[in-house]
């Protein structure tokens, strides 16, 4: 069981957690257990040696902000909480034309964890993951 | 610009409010502590697109923001139609 300590500062903070492509893009995503599937801004994939007219198409996604449009690609090797996925689909969404500057580059959905037993646990701010 | 080694503090007043193209980054659970500068910029799509040839001889490389990123937005993402 590999555990990841998270820090929660105040009510506006999502759970952070890292991830990197092919073990050498480190980068930060946000947990979501609402997100059925995993989404990358398109300038990380971009930096991390991806082409984005490669993409596989594009699918609907509903957000708590309206119906956004996101386009999909697999991913050689993505890692995160632990968890190593090759050929692993991602949706991919420009976030910095949308006005969405966080510090995290994404969110990480269910799809990647589907897999896996995981425990958040929000009093002792860590997240347990056996894998 | 000199590859040596930058603290995340060194990188706050080096770059303020930056984002920073860092090598061989050293991270505590998911914050940054510091790396080797390859590139800098107010504008963090400059950074990823630049930055990108920047990368081939280091193993690890990650981009920071050399600030205090204040959340103006959640993201929300729920489910595929």
């Amino acid at each position: 069981m590999k555990v990841f300590p998270f820090e929660l500062t105040n009510d506006e903070d999502v759970i952070i957690v890292n991830a990197s492509i092919k073990r050498k893009f480190k980068f930060r995503l946000a947990l979501d257990t609402a997100a059925t599937h995993t989404t990358i801004d398109s300038n990380v994939l971009y930096f991390s040696g991806y082409e984005l007219k490669n993409t596989k198409g594009e699918r609907e996604i509903e957000t708590s902000n309206g119906i956004i449009v996101v386009e999909t690609y697999d991913i050689e090797n993505l890692e995160c909480l632990g968890i190593s996925k090759t050929n692993f689909e991602v949706q991919v969404y420009d976030f910095l034309a949308h006005g969405i500057t966080s510090d995290y580059d994404g969110v990480v959905g269910l799809n990647f964890l589907k897999e896996n037993k995981f425990c958040i646990d929000m009093v002792k701010g860590e997240i347990t993951v056996d894998s | 610009m000199e590859n040596s080694y930058i603290t995340f503090d060194e990188l706050k007043k080096l770059y303020p409010d930056e984002w920073v193209l860092l090598a061989e980054p050293k991270m505590k659970n998911t914050s940054v502590l510091g790396g080797i500068v390859l590139y800098h910029s107010k504008d963090k799509k400059e950074v990823c697109y630049i930055g990108r040839d920047k990368t081939k001889d280091y193993s690890t490389v990650t981009i920071a923001f050399a600030g205090d990123l204040k959340q103006y937005r959640k993201l929300g993402i729920l489910k595929r139609i």
